[in-house]
């Protein structure tokens, strides 16, 4: 069973650097994933050709 | 180098050789949907898995659909480990009562683990609570492998279909990776361990008086000097096996200890030892098979299988060779093999492994993106270090890693065929499909992010003197090698490291983490475009003027294009790095 009071103690002065890991996660992956449309994108331009 | 010396590696490869044709045929059935003996143990439990999960195992993907689910599930599964990490403190299986681990590191933690890099910026045994490291890390362990195995597959469909759009089902793929392959690979595997002195438990460390007490007199940052007498040891242990087990066969590579493969809870004997190194390489060289069978073309499966073990062969002799020559700064050392010594550079190497294999598991390890040690590398001679250091840069496609050695050494396979269609002035074709201009941008698209993710966060730590050199230990071209090692390392998801460098700090940890992730999901994004687009094309009926891909011609001119693509690049930064030292380690000058 988590105790909440632990929770509290893990999040205490490191909760900004913790929303800054999870958003540049995020954020890579949000790339990662307009990189393969890019790429998708590109491979159609060029078939039309 | 000795003759019982080259047995070892002789015997070993022969091993792998051996293993190669049944497990790749094996594997090629399971990909393809055919019977296979497992098929009444694995089948409802993968019909189990798809009805819990609601997947419908019959879809098939697009390229783009089969890379945004790799990508969502790898980011949901990174996310959770970065919770688990952060919380440990407060979950169960924690006996030594370890403190939740903090942010930046378990970022890289879980980056690393994620990507199949399992770059280890801390010591695991006084870090990582049991359920860490085996409900995320030992997760990891099995799924970032079997999402290898998964893309490598997709992109043989890519070459082996004709007019489709599709290249299979990632969740299908990835499932059937873990229960037909890695799982029962591992059970047997571990079972081996264990019966070999691999310690496999949840009891907390044992303490142990030391026979000689040790006086430790340590300076604090204020300058004050403070004595400490130390009489008592702990023993760490764990559920080791079952970790060892998967990062061996999935290529990982994270230990649960610090020492990696050089503890001896980890790799306690030669025939450990052995098995740790051919554990590496049997998934790996078996999948050329794998694609010989799927694209119907076996001698093509076993021409790529030539040029990496013609490219292996290169680099364990260069750092046998190496490591085992004296160390030209140890004057009056006598350091030449006699019954009583190993002789050469035992430096970082454990005895019962020797030297020979010491300079064998650290090709092998770098070979592929496995990165466990059992000797340290930073030890090495510096052209012995040099070795593990370029099999990295050449991609670690010489074997590779599970399934990412394979889709690797397949894009160098395009380029070679784009260069023989140059050089003989006809389209390029690859099996009947033609190599067209997307083919080759999202080649060279694949094979420019890694030397800029690895030149591009070495050059900026070596010129922020505050971020990149404070944590350095070593000087010289050792330090710039310690340091090309470190985002090397992390950009091919090898994880192995020059220990001379302290990465745990805010630089190395946020920017190790972009490193790996770069140089596994922007590199895997072009290789399924290049899957995709093979998918779609027409079959070419040869002709005289096809290049034939099973040749050893084709075998050389692989092996070229690699050595090529690898040299141009990265040749400066070893020049200043590893050959820079080697020539004033000549000339009497250590670092």
């Amino acid at each position: 069973m988590i105790e909440p009071g632990l929770l509290a103690k893990s999040a205490g002065g490191k909760g900004m650097w913790d929303v800054g890991c999870i958003v540049a996660s995020v954020l890579f992956f949000v790339i990662a994933i307009a990189y393969a449309m890019g790429c998708d994108r590109l491979g159609t331009k060029e078939a039309h050709r | 180098m000795t003759a019982n010396g080259w047995f070892q590696i002789l015997f070993f490869f022969a091993l792998v050789l051996i293993c190669a044709k049944p497990l790749g045929i094996y594997m090629a059935r399971v990909f393809e949907r055919e019977r296979t003996l497992a098929d009444g143990v694995f089948r409802p439990v993968e019909r189990l898995v798809y009805r819990l999960t609601g997947i419908d195992e019959t879809h098939e993907m697009r390229w783009t659909e089969y890379a945004v689910a790799m990508l969502l599930f790898s980011l949901v599964t990174m996310l959770v480990t970065y919770a688990i990490e952060r919380l440990q403190h407060a979950l169960p299986l924690n006996p030594q009562h370890l403190a939740g681990v903090v942010p930046d590191l378990a970022l890289n933690t879980a980056a690393s683990f994620t990507t199949n890099t399992n770059w280890q910026s801390y010591v695991p045994e006084t870090t990582m609570s049991y359920l860490t490291q085996m409900l995320t890390l030992a997760y990891h362990n099995f799924f970032s492998a079997a999402v290898g195995m998964a893309l490598a597959v997709a992109l043989i469909r890519g070459i082996a279909r004709r007019e489709s759009k599709t290249l299979g089902n990632f969740w299908v793929d990835t499932t059937r990776a873990s229960l037909w392959v890695l799982l029962p690979g591992c059970v047997i595997y571990a079972l081996l361990l264990v019966s070999q002195g691999v310690v496999q438990n949840f009891r907390p460390y044992d303490q142990a008086k030391l026979v000689q007490p040790l006086t430790v007199t340590t300076t604090g940052i204020d300058g004050k000097t403070a004595t400490q007498i130390v009489a008592t040891q702990n023993i760490a242990q764990g559920p080791v096996a079952s970790q060892e087990a998967i990062k061996m066969l999935g290529t990982n590579g994270g230990g649960f200890f610090n020492a990696n493969s050089a503890h001896p809870f980890e790799n306690p004997t030669p025939f450990s030892n052995l098995m740790e190194m051919f554990s590496i390489f049997c998934i790996p060289a078996a999948l050329t098979v794998t694609l010989g069978k799927m694209t119907r073309a076996p001698k093509h499966g076993w021409a790529v299988f030539a040029a990496m073990a013609a490219l292996f062969f290169v680099g364990v002799f260069v750092a046998y060779y190496a490591e085992a020559q004296p160390n030209p700064l140890l004057h009056s050392v006598n350091q030449h093999v006699a019954a009583t010594q190993a002789g050469g550079n035992m430096e970082g190497k454990e005895v019962r492994f020797g030297v020979a294999s010491s300079a064998l598991f650290a090709t092998v390890t770098t070979d592929a993106s496995c990165g466990a040690v059992n000797s340290m590398h930073d030890s090495f001679m510096p052209l012995g270090g040099l070795v593990p250091l370029v099999n990295i840069m050449l991609g670690e496609v010489i074997f590779g890693g599970v399934g990412a050695g394979l889709y690797g050494m397949l894009i160098f396979v395009v380029l070679a065929v784009f260069i023989a269609g140059l050089m003989v002035g006809r389209t390029p074709e690859y099996l009947g499909k033609k190599i067209e201009s997307y083919d080759v941008k999202m080649a060279m698209l694949y094979v420019l992010i890694f030397p800029l993710s690895i030149l591009g966060f070495s050059a900026v730590a070596l010129m922020m003197p505050q971020l990149g050199l404070s944590s350095l230990a070593n000087a010289g071209p050792h330090g710039l090698s310690e340091i090309l090692y470190a985002y090397t390392s992390a950009t091919g998801n090898n994880g192995s490291a020059f220990s001379g460098l302290n990465a745990n700090t805010h630089w190395y940890n946020l920017s190790l983490a972009a490193a790996m992730l770069v140089g596994r999901f922007l590199m895997i994004v072009p290789m399924l475009a290049i899957a995709g687009n093979l998918a779609r094309k027409k079959v070419v009926p040869p002709s005289p003027g096809t290049f034939p891909v099973h040749t050893p011609l084709f075998t050389v001119l692989l092996v070229g294009v690699i050595l090529i693509v690898g040299a141009l690049t990265f040749f400066p930064a070893l020049s200043l790095g590893p050959i820079l030292e080697h020539l004033l380690m000549q000339a009497g000058k250590g670092f």
